[in-house]
């Protein structure tokens, strides 16, 4: 039965002069939805930054695209499936990124990389390591079948993300421009393909499944979790590139949320035709799949797509040499209408204009807050050799190799930088040419200071790739919320993707592609808001990738404070059960921009160079350390020196016989030498450290969790 | 002097083997789709890494059937050479063209690393260009790459084990539990190679040279 709201269901009967029937009943359901429709977060996100002179195409297809030159584009997108993963965490981390993948390679782009930023409850419970477990295995399973590499990522704990774990998938594929196919389906006459596996029920109301809470009722709706195979989607990649290549397609999409509704409604809007399908004609799991559950229906690895008659022999010789089943089942009309039949028997007839336009926005009320308290009060105790092991081995700072060793992430021979640490480096298609990618969210910052959090998100994702050497290009988002009928969240997701898009215009890096997850919550409560981020970056030369690993003895290790930092909230503060005061560090706006246009001068007089991570300088300069295996030394430091984070906390290797250059060239900022690079030896304050211990307690913590 | 590299439904590296090989200077170098089985002119057969068939039932296990594979035999007889890269070593053994079984790892998960390999037998086709004991890093990504002979000797075909940074042959660093380390062995006649690492990816100065005798040792004797 169709969930059509009864409110929605006069005002479409009321346009339409008739009433629904059920079919068209269930095509509104899904297309008003929050997850198709954004019904409640399409006036935020109008006002999103999107202008670049690279932007072939933004917002609205299947993913945004930019022009990286020599004849080349990308284009990258990230999702959510955190629903379906929470109820059956393997077949939703798969199918989700089966589905983010089909994305791009729709457009003619092959995927050469995918990132994945998970968030779990604690790993003292139970439920939530089998979650972790299988969403792993489920990343794991279907990335490395299909050949794409999996190369970044990030995983964090909270106790909200106990029941709701939160599983968002990033994909990036790079074409040849001649090689573009969009989703605008054109000229009256021409065909509409169904090619890939054959529709079952899977998935029937996956939609609107997104578009609610999740409660008891959840797990019974296990059927709308939607069942992945690699092997399908295999193939499907092989064939699409070569149709795509030989420019034998009108137009496609694949059937992704509500199937093939949402692909035929779409590709027809966007070109100003309707389509006619016969749904007798639709490649069928089994017989008594109904026409209702035929246009809902999320089975995975299914491509539309619109062919001219006379190309249609060559595409189906490509589509059967790779094994694919395929059915043509429409046309293209005029009128612009979904019109359904069966045989001659008409099933539905709906204009487009009343299904896509128009649709009643949610008006959602939003009430300001800001969950800042107190000073920031200087703290006086001092660290002690268990609090930097206790830092290091806090599953929000160990190594979590566990996880990415379970991923392909060579596969393509273009991986430069594997996953580990900092944005990874995928060259384009063997040349000099590069990409920087990475993941970030920082829920923390987001639920005290929804604005100063989204702003931070884009600075310090900024920063990473600037400071590697890359010029970031553009951004797509994945914004993870409660329930939106909540003013407080409302607020929340209004001001932060507010803070976001201010940070990307200062920056000028345009968000070209995005997802919108709501109603990210249960009986317990709403996750800690997730704005999750993948940036992209861009260099013409590879071989001048800045390093972040210490290089030489003897140099001089600096911070930069180019935002404030916090003590709490940090991994210092959690780890120590002391928070006392919440407070979300800002950038000064003014010194960013002053800081980039500097390091683009005199960025070479710092040897090695890396944004503070989570677990404060510190563990900075513990992981700098770690690659060539160097020692250090950390004089006159305050637990806030060590332990307090901040998103704009440069720290930087420079050589004894360049610091004067460095100084002058970087005095604007404020600029502090907090130790020297060692041959060994680790020491703070005098108090030597173990090194061994230390190492062992950031490498071999979190493995530890599943022995 | 042809060199193809098999693709099946499912294979993922084949582009990898392509890359590597043209890039080391081996020109006349294609791929040949399963269900051709023409093998004229062609000294040397890549089976490269992947999920042929998704791996359905077993790995390399419907591949093995395919027209071009069931080719191999006759390829062999008449002085041709295959080598198999971790789906392909698979489809060797599951073929018996290669001696012993490839099991799932001990952890039963995926592994995707660096590992250090010690070059055990140089006098064949495919290594000559090392020296007995080197040490090369080449990257492995599987869940079936435990090696595990069952009674037959293979001793004397082992081409590549695991060991550490220091070349010594521990349990530690036998990353899914294969039979005495080994992640390599070549077949009786010389002709047929299987081997888990991918020698393919790190065959340029940006993602490691570790393969790179490999495919010298490929050209100098093999299609020279």
């Amino acid at each position: 039965m169709s969930d059509l709201k009864q409110k929605d269901r006069t005002v479409i009967e009321e346009r339409l002069g008739r009433p629904l029937n059920e079919v068209e009943a269930g095509i509104f359901s899904v297309m008003w939805s929050e997850h198709c429709s954004y019904r409640t977060s399409k006036p935020t996100l109008r006002r999103l930054f999107s202008t670049s002179k690279r932007k072939l195409i933004g917002e609205g297809e299947n993913a945004g695209i930019l022009d990286i030159g020599n004849g080349y584009f990308t284009a990258f997108k990230m999702e959510s499936h955190n629903h379906p993963s929470a109820i059956e965490p393997y077949q939703g981390a798969a199918t989700g990124v089966g589905g983010i993948l089909r994305d791009i390679f729709t457009m003619g782009a092959r995927p050469v990389a995918s990132a994945d930023p998970l968030r779990f409850g604690p790993m003292s419970e139970q439920r939530s390591r089998h979650l972790l477990e299988e969403v792993v295995k489920g990343i794991s399973d279907y990335g490395n079948s299909v050949g794409v590499p999996t190369i970044s990522g990030e995983t964090q704990f909270d106790r909200s993300y106990s029941v709701n774990c939160l599983v968002n998938v990033f994909a990036l594929g790079i074409g040849k421009k001649s090689s573009l196919v969009r989703g605008v389906a054109r000229g009256e006459g021409n065909l509409v393909l169904y090619f890939g596996s054959r529709t079952g029920r899977d998935g029937v109301h996956g939609a609107t499944f997104a578009s609610d809470e999740l409660n008891e009722e959840s797990k019974k709706q296990r059927p709308s979790v939607q069942i992945a195979n690699p092997f399908e989607e295999k193939k499907l990649i092989e064939a699409c590139m070569e149709l795509a290549e030989k420019g034998l397609l009108v137009a496609m999409q694949d059937m992704g949320a509500a199937g093939l509704t949402s692909s035929s409604v779409e590709m027809a809007a966007r070109g100003g035709v309707g389509m006619e399908m016969d749904l007798s004609l639709v490649p069928l799991r089994q017989d008594d799949v109904t026409f209702y559950e035929m246009m809902l229906s999320e089975t995975q690895e299914r491509m539309l797509s619109v062919v001219n008659p006379k190309n249609l022999g060559k595409v189906t010789a490509i589509l059967e040499k790779n094994e694919i089943e395929w059915a043509v089942i429409g046309k293209v009309i005029k009128e612009r209408s979904l019109v359904l039949k069966s045989g001659s028997e008409p099933v539905a007839d709906i204009p487009l204009y009343i299904l896509l336009e128009n649709i009643p926005p949610a008006n959602a009320a939003s009430e300001e807050y800001s969950k800042e308290s107190g000073e920031a009060a200087p703290v006086r105790s001092n660290a002690v050799p268990d609090t930097f092991v206790k830092i290091l081995s806090s599953d929000l700072v160990n190594s979590k190799h566990w996880i990415y060793e379970q991923y392909d992430s060579r596969v393509g021979c273009d991986t430069l930088k594997c996953p580990g640490d900092g944005p990874a480096v995928l060259r384009v298609e063997k040349t000099r040419k590069a990409l920087s990618i990475s993941c970030l969210g920082l829920e923390e910052y987001v639920e005290i200071s929804p604005f100063k959090g989204g702003y931070a998100t884009v600075a310090r994702a900024f920063l990473e790739h600037l400071l590697l050497g890359f010029e970031p290009i553009g951004i797509t988002d994945c914004l993870n919320f409660g329930n939106p009928e909540d003013p407080k969240i409302m607020f929340q997701f209004n001001a932060s993707v507010e803070g976001m898009n201010e940070a990307a215009k200062t920056l000028n890096v345009p968000v070209i592609s995005g997802n919108v997850s709501f109603y990210n919550e249960n009986e317990t409560g709403a996750v800690k808001p997730l704005l999750e981020i993948g940036m992209v970056g861009l260099s013409e030369n590879h071989s001048k990738k800045r390093p972040a690993a210490f290089r030489n003895l003897n140099g001089l290790i600096y911070t930069i404070e180019l935002s404030s930092k916090t003590l709490s909230p940090s991994v210092y503060s959690k780890e120590m059960e002391t928070a006392p005061y919440a407070f979300v560090p800002e950038f000064d706006k003014n010194k960013l921009e002053l800081f980039i246009r500097t390091f683009k001068k005199h960025g070479h007089l710092m040897d090695s160079v890396r944004v503070q991570p989570r677990g404060g300088t510190f563990t900075g300069i513990f992981k700098m350390a770690l690659q060539r295996e160097f020692g250090f030394e950390i004089m006159d430091a305050s637990l806030e020196d060590l332990f307090a984070e901040g998103p704009g906390i440069v720290i930087a290797e420079v050589e004894k016989a360049c610091e004067k250059a460095f100084l002058h060239a970087f005095s604007a900022f404020t600029l502090c030498h907090i130790g020297n690079i060692k041959e060994k030896e680790i020491s703070v304050n005098g108090m030597t450290l173990d090194r061994r211990v230390l190492t062992e307690a950031y490498f071999n913590t979190f493995g530890e969790h599943f022995q | 002097m042809k060199v193809r590299i098999a693709v099946f439904p499912g294979t993922n590296c084949d582009r990898d083997a392509l890359y590597a090989l043209k890039h080391n200077g081996i020109k006349n170098t294609d791929y040949i789709w399963y269900r051709k089985s023409d093998l004229t002119g062609v000294r040397l057969l890549i089976l490269p890494g992947g999920f042929s068939f998704g791996d359905y039932l077993r790995t390399g296990a419907i591949a093995i059937h395919s027209e071009l594979f069931r080719a191999i035999p006759a390829f062999i007889r008449n002085g041709g050479y295959v080598v198999g890269i971790c789906n392909g070593f698979q489809m060797l053994t599951e073929a018996k063209l290669l001696p012993g079984f490839l099991l799932k790892n001990t952890s039963k998960k995926f592994i995707s690393r660096m590992v250090t390999l010690r070059v055990e037998n140089n006098e064949t086709p495919f290594t000559s260009c090392f020296r007995k004991g080197d040490l090369v890093e080449m990257p492995i990504a599987h869940t079936t790459g435990n090696y595990t002979p069952l009674g037959e000797t293979v001793g004397n075909n082992v081409v590549f084990r695991y060991c550490d940074k220091n070349g010594e042959v521990t349990v530690k660093s036998n990353p899914n539990g294969s039979f005495q380390n080994i992640a390599g062995i070549i077949d009786d006649t010389g002709h047929i190679m299987g081997l888990m690492p991918h020698f393919e990816r790190v065959s340029d100065e940006f993602l490691g040279t570790g393969g790179i005798k490999v495919i010298r040792s490929i050209i100098k004797n093999i299609l020279k």
